[in-house]
């Protein structure tokens, strides 16, 4: 049954924007029972006297600018008590028919879902909201996603921890719990504080996807000439009175504190940033304190950035998310030390560094057995790591440079990558005349190393085209993007601690090729890609001190080559094996899987 | 400043790359590596290195007594300047970085205009009749050299060159020329069945003869349509045909009017 909808829309001038706005409205809206009410905030540029001439909207007039909140207020008292709300700002324009009909659809697919806000881009095309948050020291709000290139991210219905009410839909149930916004707030914080209210009154907030609305953001403030910063500190003022102690001190179900690293180029700082993100928005309050005792530089991510300024408690469950050696460094309440190591065996600092915890969290089964071969004596639990599947899904905008059959391999050059091999079986298997294309996007920091010296001394057959990438510094949020622009991953690895790149692809959906060995051999199997074999054990040579005297994986060359024709013969089957890849990793490793069970081992530690 | 790569930008590169490699004599093929900015004639890439305005200096002297007074007094002044210079150097490096991703984005879209303008110059192919539109006397001659036609009389001549003999194709340019008025035309089909003279070498022996304007241009095979009285395997026969015909290349030439002493 269909709920009837009075959308709420408050202006201030800017009457072109008010034009175009209801002009969108009346043309594409498709739902069947949705009214117009605008209130006027005093507007001295005509908007009144057009919107007196619209004979399908009731028209609200105040005699001054009371503000966002009480405009918005006066607006929703107007409303029937059985119609749900929604708010809109004057300045967006909607641009699919279905746009209400699907808010309304997620505000009622759940018994708790109470206010859901929409994605919203920029007139240029950026994504502008995918949701919202409050920096929690800090206390300045930010916009997931905000001002990235638009590649289809969030694109799916989303819980989040606020919205923005530049497009909104409010549930009645809901209004009728919380109340009207608070009117404490001139303009800005506004949404927030509402969004919070709903949350402890057990209310979801959702942000929907499907096609975006463009918002041209900050028109009122733009076009009125409004002294901005001075509107956004007092309200800011008034949310920091009454929500500062809630969100850093009540809102949480646990503690912790990290130790890690967040911004060195490396995978545990890239895991971290995230794990550290996932962890805060499932309500674990974490400290942060460098593992390694370097000072911590700014991230560019403004919730990295304020948590790393929390005091990190010794008195809570400590986790130590780095390499093994550093884990002596920290102290205090129940020790948790979560690391990995590609080869077959751990060297004595790192044994030590185990043995000094209360327990060891491994991502991947098999270093249980290698990290036990070695002499860890503490427990040792397999704790996987995940993906963020809002950036990692099948629907990403891929940008395919030809079309060729694409395989895209991802890694830092070394012998651990076993780039020779890729290549090798790549120039063996496919001639000069097939159809395809290998695209090698390669990360080398060590200047000592000269990647395409190493390519040339590996003397190639002639073989279809093999495109280098290097150090080409994608945006982490297009990384599903590349993933997207090939049809096939491959990464023929002798070890991999938990294996990201692998498992990224296989969220977007790609047929994935990669080594049965270590890490991916969690996750990566017959029914899902295409695991390849393993020749022999070999002796881990490489420039690292912690292999010396232990083994990994040599992959199998001619394997390798008949998988990789096996995809170019059968590319549906392939296809249709990434698409059971992606949904499997949907269902099980994104980072909120990942965060709950963390949160539920530090709760049972006593965080 | 660190600058994140644009993947729809990249993989632009990646396909002017491939594109140009195409082009290439080698073709596309082993290992090409793709500049992550620029390429060589417009090295944005360098540009890029000097967007970023450095703010940090050592503060130092080289004088001997109060050099250190001075240094510290340099750095003293640097620091108290601070508040006020780096908002501005900050908006400079963004302004930089800004125009260097114009110059790409130009850079990528003259390459892009390149290779549109090099796709639209590669002749498509005409029909056989339509070589010498415009011609009203033409000779149309198989092997035999021409001397059925007055000299300088025609303007245009068709000669089907189903041989590999260049001399008797040579023989034929020839006599062609003699044949044609000034400013006539000559259309030498070559026809992939016959084993022919390559179009490229008739092309040289056109040229040598003395005609200009000399251009390659293929020839569009007779179109063969499907009859909806015809059985299905005549039409069947008919779709092989067309699809099977052997591909014809004309080099088409004019004959100067001023000729060269």
């Amino acid at each position: 049954m269909t709920t009837p909808v009075a959308i709420v829309v408050v202006t201030w001038n800017a009457l072109d924007f008010t034009q175009r706005c209801l002009a969108a409205l009346r043309d594409l809206t498709d739902h069947p029972a949705w009214r117009l009410v605008v209130v006027d905030n005093g507007s001295t540029d005509g908007t009144v006297e057009w919107l007196r001439t619209a004979d399908d909207a009731s028209l609200l007039e105040n005699r001054e600018n009371l503000g966002f909140s009480r405009a918005v207020n006066r607006g929703i008292a107007a409303t029937d008590p059985g119609e749900d709300v929604v708010l809109l700002n004057n300045d967006v324009l909607v641009t699919d028919p279905s746009w209400l009909s699907r808010l309304q659809s997620v505000a009622h697919g759940g018994p708790t879902v109470g206010v859901v806000g929409a994605r919203l881009v920029a007139p240029e095309g950026y994504v502008q909201h995918v949701g919202a948050y409050m920096r929690p020291i800090s206390l300045r709000g930010e916009q997931l996603a905000g001002m990235e290139l638009d590649v289809n991210q969030c694109d799916r219905d989303r819980p989040v921890e606020s919205v923005v009410f530049a497009q909104v839909y409010l549930r009645r149930d809901c209004l009728d719990r919380v109340g009207p916004l608070d009117e404490d707030y001139f303009a800005y914080f506004e949404d927030t504080d509402f969004c919070l209210r709903a949350r402890r009154a057990g209310f979801d907030v959702v942000c929907a996807g499907g096609p975006p609305a463009v918002h041209h953001q900050s028109t009122s403030t733009r076009e009125n000439q409004l002294d901005y910063w001075s509107v956004y500190n007092r309200s800011q003022a008034v949310f920091r009175r009454k929500w500062a102690h809630w969100l850093e001190h009540e809102r949480h179900d646990g503690e912790v504190t990290w130790h890690s690293v967040l911004h060195e180029p490396m995978g545990y700082a890239v895991q971290s940033r995230a794990l550290v993100t996932a962890l805060h928005f499932a309500n674990l309050k974490v400290g942060y304190r460098n593992a390694y005792g370097s000072p911590e530089t700014a991230t560019g991510d403004p919730l990295l950035d304020d948590v790393v300024h929390r005091p990190a408690r010794p008195d809570v469950p400590q986790i130590a998310f780095c390499q093994a050696d550093a884990f002596s460094r920290v102290t205090g309440g129940p020790r948790v030390g979560w690391t990995m190591l590609e080869v077959t065996g751990l060297p004595p600092a790192w044994v030590a560094g185990c043995n000094a915890m209360d327990e060891v969290w491994v991502p991947a089964s098999y270093n249980v057995e290698t990290f036990r071969g070695s002499g860890v004596t503490v427990p040792i639990r397999v704790m996987p790591l995940g993906v963020d599947t809002g950036y990692f899904h099948p629907r990403i905008t891929g940008f395919r440079p030809s079309s060729r059959y694409t395989f895209l391999s991802v890694f830092e050059w070394g012998e651990r990558k076993a780039p020779g091999t890729l290549l090798r079986a790549f120039a063996q298997e496919f001639k000069e005349s097939e159809d395809v294309l290998l695209l090698l996007a390669v990360t080398n920091r060590d200047p000592d190393v000269d990647v395409e010296a190493q390519i040339a001394a590996l003397d190639l057959p002639p073989c279809p085209p093999v495109v280098l990438l290097l150090n080409a510094g994608f945006a982490t949020p297009q990384m599903g993007s590349l993933y997207r622009s090939a049809d096939c991953f491959v990464l023929p690895t002798r070890g991999e601690g938990w294996g990201m790149p692998v498992l990224e692809a296989m969220a977007c959906g790609l047929p994935a090729i990669a080594t049965n060995w270590s890490g991916p051999a969690d996750f990566l199997h017959e029914a899902v890609g295409y695991p390849l074999d393993v020749a022999a054990m070999v002796p881990a040579v490489a420039r690292c001190p912690f292999y010396e005297g232990f083994e990994w994986a040599e992959p199998d060359l001619e394997h390798l080559r008949f998988l990789m024709r096996e995809v170019v013969d059968d590319p549906e089957r392939a296809r249709q094996k990434g698409l059971a890849a992606a949904a499997e990793v949907e269902a099980r490793h994104s980072w909120g899987h990942v965060a709950e069970r963390v949160k539920q081992r530090v709760l049972e530690l006593g965080g | 400043m660190l600058r994140d790569t644009d993947v729809p930008t990249m993989m632009m590169r990646v396909e002017a790359t491939l594109d140009a490699a195409a082009r290439s004599p080698h073709g596309a093929n082993g290992v090409l590596k793709v500049a992550n900015e620029g390429d060589h004639h417009l090295n944005v890439g360098r540009t890029r290195q000097l967007a970023a305005i450095e703010l940090e200096f050592p503060a130092g002297s080289d004088r001997a007594v109060v050099g250190r007074a001075i240094a510290l007094a340099k750095r003293g002044l640097r620091r108290s300047l601070r508040w006020y210079v780096t908002p501005m150097i900050q908006q400079q490096t963004r302004f930089n970085h800004a125009a260097v991703d114009l110059f790409e984005g130009l850079r990528l879209s003259l390459d892009r205009l390149s290779r549109r303008i090099d796709a639209l110059q590669q002749p498509s192919a005409v029909a056989a009749a339509d070589l010498l539109a415009g011609c009203t006397t033409i000779v149309d001659i198989d092997l035999d050299p021409i001397d059925a036609v007055e000299g300088g009389s025609a303007d245009g001549v068709q000669i089907d060159a189903r041989t590999g003999d260049p001399h008797a194709v040579a023989a034929l340019i020839e006599s062609a020329f003699a044949a044609l008025a000034p400013g006539g035309r000559i259309a030498i089909l070559t026809t992939t069945d016959a084993a022919p003279v390559p179009p490229a070498a008739v092309a040289w022996a056109a040229e040598a003869a003395g005609f200009t304007q000399v251009r390659q241009q293929p020839v569009a095979p007779p179109v063969i349509t499907p009859s909806p009285t015809a059985s299905l395997a005549e039409n069947l026969d008919r779709v092989v045909h067309q699809l099977s015909a052997p591909r014809t290349t004309a080099v088409v030439a004019t004959k100067p009017r001023m000729l060269r002493p």
